[in-house]
């Protein structure tokens, strides 16, 4: 009896203990809410509430606005964890920084304190510690309402006052309750993981090129983070309180097979085997769009890769950052080149291409493009033979080329050859235009009748240009002993994990894809440029460095054997 | 399957606007640049011309994909009209991209759109190198060289002959209107005072 009575007091204990334990992991509102998650991140990405309507806020004072350009979303970004913009520190409002006192840990700003420039507001806002206890259900909605935080902190101006009903609070209270409530997959105690993807049928010297660069830079850096993590905790060192969070860097190269179909099936395979945080560089001969709905689908940031063809997609939503458009901003900026002069007059061209992997695409994509514009009208689409047919395929059209205001030639390779055939012909006054590939060859144009009417596109920068950085890195690629084989791809290489490792600098232990890809936007544009792009810059949910692109011609005693005949263009 | 309002929890909270005043007002001799830029509808425009032909101009700076500010400026500078309207209609308001490259002519039509801007605000977007000429010429380069560190400010100017008032910080419509109708009773003042 006794022993029962023992029994059941233990059991009580033991009930009371739990419910201690529960209550003080508990927010008083816990109990209560049901809120639908769902509908709580549609109010918070998209500003609309439970009834379908727009939730509606009051701005500066006195203006009506709603909708998803004053979303949650908008200022403080997918991740919650807001940003530094215009002057003003967002603040974070992941359920980590909402769901519990306010802590003052200079980690939590040490981006807004020490690395943004700031306006003296700034300055004042992060420097104030702004105490306030854990936010609960209802102090949540009267802060959204008010802008009086339960620490009787006022909101900034910038900050809309929210009028929501009960419903659309609970929702939006259940979803930021889940917002970057854990750390994303690929990282462990001591090191992070990243995928670089390669394609079956890549240039094998070229993608060993692109290995060795970033593993000459991950062993750099990983000297540097090993480092610091054995500085951890020692009191003298600068940011020694945030040494714990540094990671050392692991790339997995993972290696494609077999057709494009197969792709996706393939890199889910690998990411089970080995959670990756995010892929970077990475080349593929055909289009990334596998790779990058692949990344959509798992959320995972995809950094730079060295790709021709871009999934080209609105870029909400998309978890790939791309230098360029590629091609496809070749296409465009010829199209926007042959259309500008004597706008008025209608403009003939003939399309010749090669039937490959790049010609045939790119002919389609062209296709394309002149469908939604009047102004260039296509008379022939012809595919481009054999180079030892090229002589005869070229005379046999003589009529057309002389009718043509210009051709435009997409080959898929031997390129030099394509010109020195071209270079022996007469082309009468047409303009002949060719994708930036082939301007490598430009030297041979030189001193040939075409010469003055060939032109090509170049998305990149000159090589007149002059960016320092171009300097430190080719020492940085010496003093390692690295075989150039194009500067350029080494350059890409190594500028694709110098971004990653900026925006990884400032992330602390927030290992959280959306955030990391937030900071990637913000650091492009304050970036050091090593001569890829006259100008390099992304901004929230921009998924292209750059944008524009020259149209050059062969010229003589001139780097590269070319000369800009445009300005930049943005087609 | 809604929630619905918690006991003891009261279930609306009306909203309560923020009554400080947020800007700093001062006033200077700036030059605009004599550059070429784009309208939303494509026209290419010589921007000192432009503004020279406005009887008072408003200008201020945005990007389209901007994740802070200029949403709120875009919105305010639309909403600013009806209070413009009353005071003195005579006036334009210009919003210059600060990224350009991506604020393509398109792109500011869109953007125009989302915040039913109307007729008298007007977005500018051209070379970076002029966006930056004119960023030169108000005194507001951004910091590190990137937008992101851009700061809100409002510029206007009442006539051709008056120096450019600058409003830093973000700016109500409400305040925008007074400020314009304050500009131009001094204005009016000072000329009679001539006269």
């Amino acid at each position: 009896m006794l022993n029962l009575t023992m029994a059941a007091v233990r059991f009580t204990a033991v009930l009371l203990l739990m419910g201690t334990i529960t209550c003080l992991f508990s927010t008083p509102a816990d109990a209560d809410n049901s809120g639908n998650v769902k509908l709580g991140k549609r109010i918070y990405e998209q500003g609309i509430g439970h009834n379908g309507e727009p939730v509606t806020a009051v701005g500066q004072g006195d203006i009506e606005v709603f909708g998803s350009d004053f979303a949650c979303t908008r200022c403080h970004r997918r991740s919650g964890f807001g940003a530094s913009e215009g002057g003003y520190y967002i603040p974070p409002i992941t359920a980590t920084y909402l769901f519990e006192a306010r802590r003052v840990q200079r980690s939590d700003r040490y981006r807004a304190l020490f690395i943004d420039p700031q306006s003296p507001r700034q300055s004042a806002y992060v420097r104030s510690p702004r105490i306030r206890p854990a936010y609960n259900l209802e102090s949540l909605h009267k802060t959204l309402a008010t802008g009086v935080d339960p620490g009787n902190n006022n909101f900034q101006d910038l900050m809309p006052r929210y009028q929501l009903d009960s419903t659309d609070m609970n929702n939006l209270y259940a979803y930021l309750q889940t917002l970057s409530a854990e750390i994303s997959p690929g990282v462990d105690a001591r090191n992070i993981h990243y995928g670089v993807v390669v394609g079956p049928d890549v240039d094998p010297v070229r993608a060993d090129a692109m290995l060795v660069t970033m593993n000459a830079f991950v062993t750099w850096m990983n000297e540097r983070i090993s480092g610091d993590q054995r500085m951890n905790q020692f009191f003298p060192y600068d940011g020694a309180d945030v040494r714990d969070w540094l990671r050392k860097i692991e790339l997995h190269v993972w290696r494609l097979e077999g057709q494009q179909s197969g792709w996706k099936k393939q890199l889910q395979a690998k990411l089970q085997e080995q959670p990756v945080f995010a892929l970077v560089n990475g080349m593929v001969k055909q289009s990334w769009a596998p790779i990058a709905e692949f990344c959509n689908d798992h959320a995972i940031p995809c950094i730079l890769p060295i790709t021709d063809f871009p999934a080209l997609a609105d870029s909400q939503g998309q978890y790939t950052v791309y230098y360029d458009r590629g091609l496809y901003l070749e296409a465009e900026l010829m199209l926007d080149f042959i259309s500008k002069p004597y706008a008025d007059k209608q403009k003939n061209i003939l399309l010749w291409h090669g039937n490959g992997q790049t010609g045939k695409p790119m002919s389609d994509y062209f296709r394309e493009l002149l469908s939604q514009q009047k102004q260039v009208k296509l008379s022939k689409v012809q595919i481009l033979p054999d180079s030892d047919d090229l002589d005869d395929f070229i005379n046999a059209n003589k009529k057309r080329i002389e009718a043509a205001d210009a051709i435009v030639i997409w080959p898929d390779a031997d390129a030099e050859s394509l010109l020195e055939t071209l270079s022996r012909h007469d082309f009468s006054d047409t303009m002949l235009i060719m994708p930036q590939s082939v301007a490598k060859f430009a030297q041979v144009l030189l001193g040939t009748d075409i010469a003055g009417q060939t032109y090509f596109t170049y998305p990149r920068a000159l090589a007149s240009g002059y960016y320092p950085e171009t300097y430190r890195l080719q020492g940085w690629m010496n003093s390692r002993g690295l075989e150039v084989i194009d500067q350029r791809l080494h350059f890409k290489s190594h500028y694709g994990l110098m971004i990653v490792f900026d925006a990884m600098r400032h992330i602390f232990n927030n290992f959280h894809r959306d955030y990391f890809l937030e900071l990637v936007e913000h650091e492009v544009e304050g970036s050091k440029n090593p001569g890829l792009y006259p100008r390099m810059s992304l901004g929230p949910d921009q998924r292209y460095l750059s944008k524009g692109g020259y149209i050059v011609k062969a010229a003589d005693q001139q780097p590269d054997y070319i000369a800009a005949v445009t300005d930049w263009i943005i087609p | 399957m809604f929630a619905t309002a918690n006991e003891g929890y009261a279930a609306e909270h009306s909203v309560q606007p923020a009554k400080h005043k947020s800007y700093v007002r001062s006033a200077h001799n700036y030059k605009v640049p004599d550059v070429t830029m784009t309208t939303a509808h494509g026209e290419q425009v010589n921007v000192a011309t432009l503004l020279a032909a406005e009887e008072s101009a408003i200008i201020s700076f945005v990007f389209t994909s901007c994740a802070g500010v200029c949403p709120m400026i875009s919105a305010t500078m639309a909403s600013a009209t009806k209070g413009l309207d009353t005071v003195d209609p005579d006036y334009g308001i210009y919003l210059v991209s600060l990224d350009p490259e991506y604020d393509t002519p398109e792109r500011l039509t869109s953007y125009a759109e989302r915040f039913n801007t109307g007729s008298k605000v007007h977005f500018l977007t051209g070379d970076v190198e002029d966006v930056r000429a004119f960023l030169q010429s108000v005194d507001s380069v951004y910091e590190g060289g990137n937008k992101m560190n851009h700061q809100p400010i409002t510029l206007m100017r009442i006539d051709d002959s008056a120096e450019w008032l600058r409003f830093d910080g973000m700016i109500s419509g409400k305040s925008i209107a007074e400020e314009y109708q304050r500009a131009k009773s001094i204005n009016h003042t000072a000329s009679i005072a001539i006269r």
